[in-house]
């Protein structure tokens, strides 16, 4: 018995009184040195979580408070408003995620609230987006000139109308008497009707025609976003080698491809060889389609030919439009949205303090989205628009750059431009 | 149980392949058969419209009816929402086309 009072535990410290101890709290105190620790630094850094997302969130709010009334108004069921076209590019050592991730949180948003269209286009590997926009242009080009033609065919061929008229006429009456023994042809049903012949509701409703709102603000229609400056370097060789380059591939690009070709099967076949013996575990993944390379080299642009098919309507001082009567690409103002994005093992600090700072990414990209929504443009301005989003260029990795250099990857160059192509281009005006 | 859901599959893709009007050439029908199919394709349309008009009216319109034109957002949500519906129709159409030329579904090989 006497033993329970010497070995009895020492009093803690802290506040007691009875009134407490009736309702369960025995002590009021503060937990021991080493669970303070603990708690302040999960506090301290899942506060800094909690209130970086909740400014975030502010911001975002923020920004589509203030374009929301654009989309409420009314509006005409034949319309369509206006519709963005934006590269996304994924940064260097990257994946693409981080671009678009980007895009959906911070510039999205702003968009949406105010019912401006949008068609994303994603790249995943160098290339695609200078090609893709390259070869639009020159597909526009071609049908331009194929329009040529016919035109100075039909003049030579309108006398013959007259004739061909009457032997329709012919025909209508010749094809009554059909024979049985006729072979049946199957005819593709897009060919006979539509699903809106087929439903009932069109016999009373007249069809809508849907109009873009593009179509009739000409120097307000559109726009085109690039996130990343890759993309936008991308996107404005692409401008180049579409309305500088040739139509048809060039020969020394037709070699260059062949003499490639032949080295990879070269060393397809010695790789075989050397696997021969052991079985082949390894799945051959699918060859993927290289990147096309660009028809014309930014050294040549000074000396090259611009775009001959579409000299009547620039020196008219019309905007090019396309078959749906929107001006086409690259008539569109332009905007950057770069992407800073910090490697390295010893930049991992600043990787933390930007990223416990997001909410300015949000902001600042927030704001620039308004500004875009509001659609003020300007003239693209020499040696200071071919800059633009340039910021990002500084954090690209140094290792990637070299090896760039090495493999001569198109972002590692610098971008080149051609005066009379950057004359007709537009840029968003953004004052943040 | 299975059955009754193959069979359901089959009549599914064949009234999609005369919906999308692919399948390359057909044997020789009846009349009789062409009409079944015709009827079948009517029904095929009405069907996914209905569908398509319920789901993109739930989905765009604002409920409380405060305007008897729509708004800049919800035209340009429902454009978004017919043509991603239609998208989504032809890319089912043509998988389960793909299917069904194999014989890889419900584990036939």
């Amino acid at each position: 018995m006497t033993k329970d009072t010497t070995t009895s535990p020492p009093v803690k410290k802290g506040i007691t009184n009875p009134a407490l101890q009736m309702m369960g709290i025995k002590r009021l105190a503060l937990p021991s040195r080493n669970w303070m620790i603990f708690w302040s630094i999960v506090g301290a850094i899942g506060g800094g979580i909690a209130y970086d997302k909740h400014q975030q969130k502010q911001a975002r709010m923020k920004y589509t408070a203030q374009v929301q009334s654009l989309s409420t108004v009314p509006y005409e069921v034949n319309r369509l408003p206006r519709k963005l076209t934006i590269f996304i590019a994924p940064p260097p050592n990257d994946f693409l995620a981080t671009s678009v991730l980007i895009f959906l949180k911070f510039i999205k948003p702003v968009f949406n609230a105010a019912a401006v269209d949008f068609d994303i286009f994603t790249e995943s590997r160098q290339g695609d987006i200078r090609s893709s926009v390259a070869e639009k242009i020159r597909q526009l080009r071609r049908e331009k000139l194929e329009e040529e033609k016919m035109e100075t065919n039909q003049k030579v061929t309108k006398h013959d109308d007259a004739g061909r008229t009457w032997t329709k006429f012919k025909n209508l009456f010749s094809t009554g008497s059909k024979t049985d023994d006729e072979v049946e042809v199957t005819v593709d049903r897009h060919d006979l009707y539509t699903p809106k012949d087929v439903l009932g509701l069109y016999k009373v409703v007249e069809p809508v025609t849907v109009k873009r709102d593009d179509e009739e603000n000409e120097l307000f229609s559109g726009g085109v976003i690039c996130i990343g400056r890759g993309a936008y370097k991308e996107y404005l060789t692409g401008i180049h080698e579409g309305l500088l380059g040739p139509l048809e591939k060039p020969q020394w690009l037709v070699e260059e491809e062949l003499k490639e070709q032949e080295a990879k099967q070269q060393e397809k076949k010695e790789k075989e060889e050397q696997n021969e013996n052991k079985q082949h575990t390894e799945d051959e993944k699918e060859e993927e389609i290289p990147v096309p390379k660009a028809w014309i080299k930014p050294e040549e642009y000074g000396s090259a030919e611009y775009a001959p098919e579409f000299q009547d309507t620039f020196q008219n001082g019309a905007l090019l439009r396309n078959k749906k009567n929107t001006p086409v690409l690259f008539e569109q103002p332009v905007y950057v949205f770069p992407v800073v994005n910090i490697q390295g093992f010893l930049r991992i600090p600043e990787k933390i303090y930007r990223f416990f700072t997001t909410r300015e990414v949000a902001e600042s990209m927030g704001a620039e989205a308004v500004e875009i929504v509001h659609n003020r443009t300007r003239k693209f301005e020499l040696k200071r628009d071919e800059f633009m989003g340039s910021i990002e260029e500084k954090e690209w990795p140094k290792k990637w750059v070299k090896s760039g250099l090495e493999k001569g990857s198109e972002w590692v160059q610098p971008l080149i431009v051609d005066p009379r192509v950057v004359e007709r281009i537009r840029v968003y005006q953004v004052d943040v | 149980m299975i059955v009754v859901e193959e069979d359901l599959i089959i009549t599914r893709i064949n009234t999609l392949r005369i919906m999308f009007g692919i399948g390359g050439s057909a044997p020789q029908v009846s009349s009789q058969q062409k009409l079944a199919a015709a009827e079948a394709e009517l029904d095929m349309v009405t069907d996914m419209f209905n569908t398509l008009v319920d789901k993109c009216h739930q989905k765009c319109i604002v409920k409380p009816y405060g305007d008897s034109d729509l708004t800049k957002q919800e035209s340009l949500c429902l454009d978004r929402c017919v043509s991603k519906y239609f998208e989504t129709n032809v890319k089912v159409g043509e998988h389960m086309q793909k299917l069904g030329q194999s014989n890889a579904f419900l584990g036939r090989q």
